[in-house]
């Protein structure tokens, strides 16, 4: 069998100068956001540094002494570090499964429902939450959730006793209620890039499947989905490696000491190991190191397992 | 091309400004002629109403026009970080060797000795002596804090720093109040079992409330921990008549307790914490004290007198009692300010209308635990203290600049600049000298008048802004707050001198945590970071009765104690030890 041609052979081969004068402007546009790359991204890596240091403010990156993995140590034998990983992962994986799918589902409901003034005032209706301030919204979730709440007294009808949900330290009830509020927030906004890839997807591909007698579920399945598989295997791809930054932002507003056993994570939990009389820079930058490496693990993992179930991948 | 100059012109100012923006410059070096130039941070400025820079303040206007320091004029340029973020622009400041002068220490995270040792501060311990006469004399005249304005470096005790100290503790800015109304209207005498008489003399008039409420102990307050045991059963008879359900006698801090002390002193005194009883540091997170406090809390919430929800009203950035259902009326006793006290909560419902709030001092507890630790004062609060903020002087300064600098302080401890600084111009310097700010705010002429007895009226009360703005409240110096006409009602008389019925002893004073070395604060602070963790988790649960320890069990006691020390309580209590043995030396 001939062996397949790569693409890019076959694209002619230009010289810097010419490409320049072709592109010119598009690199002038690439700039502004090289520069932001530089000074925001590749920059502060140095700061990396201080995770191997005791840190002065006086001294700096380079004065301070250095301790080594002394500060990764003294993160992992705190007292709360494992109970603090067991659910930073907990919450990472039902982020990744519980809380990324509603998005797609949305979308998916949103793009099918045949009436478009209501369609948008849905879509307009759902990515208010991703605007209203983070410490708003955990005060919403826990007025509702109180022994008192609209939604406690919702679930009371079903028989569980009237209580403040987000003080409940029993597993898995903290985790879901952090996913879900995850859900609340960015399922609207995350859904305009699957809303937009769906609309994209070829109507003569619909018509088709139509004619062969496909019904709504069938064209669903068989059309729309495998024609935004990529996409959502991207999109996945980069939540994993999103994932241990991303996880907790909320849980310092929503946890108290009582369910710090199923609540603490790794960034309040370095947050309040970090900061306590004087600021302990150098463990809370190992801490960050240690979630960024495991995030760039995942990616990397997640990226060859995407590409060998489907084809698509990042890099 | 003009458009490209104007463009040009614009992007120069921006960079130059923002330049100008990062730091404090090198503003020490411009001293020259009459006048000494220095540059002074603070985190908070005024309100831009007021003014648009702290070295517009009238009274620093007139003390820089009409003083001399070590032969010249001052003139101070204030720096103040933006609003929100004063904590990252000290530490920015720092990190980029673009602090000021002087350095206003109270957002550092790294220690004056610290500071000292990178060579950010100078050394004042000889200097201070030499050309701050006021400020000695005032130390002398206050044994109690002079110990407090040092650090200790390699063993050895130096002045790092200037410190703003008050001439009086000022008032406790919160305490134990409780319902005196429920206790007059549903108490009786507990000698004769009559019921007491009570009400307002005068119906318009709330500050005209009359009561002969008589306690178990026998006086007209509650003192012991029996007095509050005997309220909590006439708080429970008044909910029940109000058909309150929700409500209960106490609401106390979430985690259940309190490291300064404060109901946990009750017990024996001391604190659940690092407490000092003479000349020794003590673990009081594994003393008998705690453990008869935590019996009495865990009785009282099986008897339902406490919050049951106790541990839910969190943060992890303040401490909190349940406000929703004090407001609501729906609580017997709290720890509160002064703004709730009297008639102040009556929102004319079922369950306020007519309320009075009264003081209550810490009690003694006379029921809990052995003999040591009942009929003892109570000795360890949450109070502010006489020292206020303190600035520290760079290394940027030269020698005669900071001699000026502490010949500026050391004015404002002298009666004449005591008096500039609390209260502002008088008459005679208004007059002198004039105020567009007194002007703008229609005191047109004193700040303040003085009665014949030495009390001292100023134009806007203490809690105004506008009362800090006319005088020179955000400069280092002198407190004097002791003469001052504050406006408290009977009310808030009466619970300021109950909350301040105790000398506060046995906390941790400052100079102590001052005292302790850079590497054994390392130390120090992971130890409490694990600790706080693992008691946040363990005192609600052994409080509730949810836990795995029993309080009136020995061996469970004796099981937290180990715990609590595997974690290293008495370690800290040791490093504690060795700075205040430094103290003492």
């Amino acid at each position: 069998m001939a062996k397949k041609k790569n693409v890019a052979s076959y694209v002619k081969k230009t010289s810097w100068k010419e490409d320049m004068r072709k592109n010119g402007i598009l690199y002038v546009i690439f700039v502004p956001v090289l520069v932001w790359l530089i000074c925001f991204h590749y920059a502060p890596m140095f700061g990396i540094l201080m995770a191997f240091e005791d840190y002065s403010i006086t001294q700096g990156v380079f004065g301070s002494p250095w301790v080594g993995m002394q500060n990764f140590v003294d993160l992992f034998t705190g007292t709360g570090f494992a109970l603090a990983f067991r659910n930073t992962v907990a919450m990472a994986i039902l982020s990744l499964t519980l809380g990324f799918f509603p998005t797609i589902l949305f979308s998916l409901v949103l793009t099918t429902f045949p009436h478009k003034r209501m369609r948008r005032g849905f879509q307009l209706l759902s990515y208010l939450p991703n605007f209203v301030s983070a410490v708003v919204m955990c005060s919403l979730a826990t007025e509702f959730l109180s022994e008192r709440g609209a939604i406690t007294q919702f679930i009371s009808l079903f028989g569980p006793e009237a209580q403040n949900w987000l003080a409940n330290p029993n597993i898995p009830i903290f985790w879901v209620i952090y996913t879900l509020i995850g859900v609340w927030q960015g399922m609207g906004w995350g859904s305009i890039i699957y809303v937009t890839s769906i609309n994209n997807v070829n109507g003569e591909l619909h018509e088709a499947a139509a004619l062969d007698g496909a019904n709504r579920f069938q064209r669903i399945t068989h059309v729309t989905l495998p024609a935004v598989m990529p996409l959502i295997i991207m999109m996945w791809t980069m939540a994993i490696g999103m994932v241990f930054k991303t996880v907790g932002t909320n849980v310092l507003l929503l946890y108290m000491p009582i369910t710090y056993d199923v609540a603490d994570v790794l960034s309040t939990y370095t947050y309040r190991m970090s900061f306590g009389s004087t600021a302990n820079y150098g463990l809370s930058t190992a801490s960050g190191l240690f979630q960024s490496v495991l995030g760039m693990i995942l990616l990397i993992v997640s990226n060859k397992l995407g590409k060998k179930a489907s084809g698509a991948s990042l890099f | 091309m003009k458009k490209k100059v104007v463009s040009l012109l614009m992007a120069g100012a921006l960079a130059v400004s923002a330049l100008g923006l990062s730091g404090c410059g090198e503003s020490g070096d411009e001293s020259s002629g009459d006048t000494w130039k220095m540059s002074y941070w603070i985190p908070k400025a005024e309100d831009a109403k007021f003014y648009d820079e702290y070295e517009d303040n009238p009274v620093l206007q007139y003390i820089e026009a009409n003083y001399e320091f070590n032969g010249k004029k001052i003139d101070v340029d204030f720096f103040t970080a933006p609003p929100g973020s004063e904590q990252d622009d000290f530490n920015t400041l720092l990190g980029t060797e673009e602090y000021c002068d002087i350095m206003d220490l109270s957002m550092s995270t790294t220690s004056a000795a610290e500071l000292y040792q990178k060579g950010v501060l100078q050394d004042l311990t000889d200097l201070y002596k030499e050309h701050m006469p006021n400020y000695v004399a005032f130390l002398e005249a206050n044994p109690d804090v002079s110990d407090e304005i040092y650090s200790i470096v390699d063993g050895e005790k130096k002045v790092l720093a200037l410190f703003g100290i008050a001439k009086e503790q000022d008032d406790p800015f919160e305490g134990f109040i409780y319902r005196r109304d429920w206790v007059a209207k549903y108490g009786k005498n507990p000698e004769t079992g009559v019921a007491f008489t009570y009400g307002f003399a005068d119906e318009s008039d709330p500050e005209s409330w009359e009561d002969d409420v008589v306690f178990p102990s026998g006086g007209d307050e509650p003192v012991y921990i029996s007095d509050w045991e005997w309220m909590f059963d006439i708080f429970d008879k008044a909910m029940a008549d109000l058909n309150i359900t929700d409500g209960y006698c106490y609401s106390p801090y979430y985690l259940g307790y309190m490291e300064t002390g404060d109901l946990t002193s009750s017990f024996g005194g001391g604190a659940t914490g690092i407490y000092i009883d003479g000349d020794t540091v003590v673990d009081g997170y594994t003393s008998d004290n705690t453990r008869a406090y935590l019996q009495c809390m865990n009785n009282w919430y099986q008897k339902g007198w406490i919050d049951p929800n106790f541990s839910e009203h969190t943060s992890d950035m303040f401490f909190s009692v349940d406000m929703e259902k004090v407001y609501q009326g729906k609580v017997g006793l709290w720890q509160g300010r002064p703004s709730a006290v009297g008639n102040q909560l009556d929102s004319e419902d079922d369950y306020t209308s007519g309320i009075v709030v009264y003081g209550a001092k810490i009690p003694i507890n006379d029921v809990y635990g052995g003999d040591a630790q009942k009929n003892k004062e109570p000795n360890a609060y949450m109070r502010t203290t006489k020292m206020g903020t303190s600035v520290g002087l760079t290394t940027k300064l030269s020698e005669e600049e900071t001699i000026a600098f502490m010949e500026f302080v050391d004015f404002l401890y002298t009666e004449e600049g005591g008096m500039l600084k609390n209260y502002g111009l008088n008459q005679e310097q208004y007059d002198a000298f004039g105020s567009e700010l007194y002007d703008q705010l229609g005191i047109n002429g004193s700040n303040y008048t003085v009665d014949a007895d030495g009390t001292v009226h100023t134009v806007f009360s203490s809690d105004k802004p506008e009362s800090i703005a006319v005088t020179l409240g955000r400069c280092i110096g002198m407190t004097d707050n002791v003469d001052l006409d504050k406006g408290y009602d009977r009310f808030v008389l009466q619970a300021v001198e109950a909350w301040s019925a105790y000398e506060n002893s046995a906390a941790l004073r400052s100079s102590v945590q001052n005292a302790v070395s850079t590497e054994n604060q390392k130390e120090l602070d992971k130890l409490k970071a694990n600790l706080d963790q693992y008691l946040a988790r363990t005192i609600p649960t052994i409080i509730m009765g949810t836990g795995s320890y029993n309080m009136n069990d020995d061996a469970d006691w004796e099981q937290f104690v180990k715990d609590t020390r595997k974690y290293g309580s008495d370690k800290m209590a040791g490093y504690y030890q060795e700075a205040l043995d430094l103290l003492n030396r």
